[in-house]
């Protein structure tokens, strides 16, 4: 009965730590999806290229026109 | 009064400058939305693009991979066929005996591989843990 009144690992109050950000680094796939939904948000965006023993085929360097706020890792 | 009022307003030739200036403030702000509609449309091709050269790199990557794999089952079967003939040749010769000797002389270098490959496993995982 004591047992069923303690709190619980759910009920404990979480922390989380968000960081508000205006700019951003997005792939070319989410660069796209961001052009069909979020396209009026942009601010200004520039497409850094690949350089040589880069792993990527480059990526969309973009800011946008309010910060964001993401969780912090 | 009605000519003391006349006088604030501004004259016809204000007004028209006014409109000019308005009019070539819309026509900047036009030009500036088309460079930026074309902007965006430069953008998206890249973007395409990228998404392609990384499509076609990983079918290329699968394929060398595919490549690699097939040779290397091609030099083992290779392997095993003539390691089978060497020795049908030297039962045929009537030197079997041989054959076990060779056999037991290869089998220490395979099973010290084995030792050594799984040595090598265990520190690795070790080090992961770590």
């Amino acid at each position: 009965m004591l047992r069923r009144n303690l709190p619980s690992q759910s009920d404990k109050k979480q922390i989380l730590d968000f960081a508000a950000s205006e700019a951003e680094r997005v792939s070319p796939e989410a660069f796209l999806e961001i052009l069909e939904r979020r396209q009026s948000e942009l601010k200004s965006f520039e497409f850094v290229p690949p350089r040589l023993g880069d792993k990527h085929f480059g990526y969309f360097r973009i800011e946008w026109k309010w910060p964001r706020f993401s969780l912090r890792a | 009064m009605a000519d003391e009022e006349d006088k604030n307003l501004p004259n016809e030739e204000v007004i028209q400058q006014m409109l000019s200036v308005q009019g070539a403030e819309i026509e900047t702000r036009r030009r500036e939305l088309e460079v930026r509609a074309s902007d965006l449309d430069n953008h998206r091709r890249v973007a395409i693009a990228s998404i392609e050269a990384e499509s076609a790199d990983r079918d290329g990557s699968r394929q060398t991979l595919e490549r690699e794999s097939t040779k290397s089952k091609r030099f083992i079967l290779i392997l095993v066929f003539m390691l089978l003939l060497f020795i049908a040749g030297m039962v045929w010769l009537g030197q079997a005996a041989a054959i076990f000797d060779l056999l037991k002389e290869v089998m220490k270098y395979v099973l010290g591989g084995f030792g050594g490959a799984g040595l090598t496993l265990v520190y690795q995982s070790f080090k992961k843990e770590a």
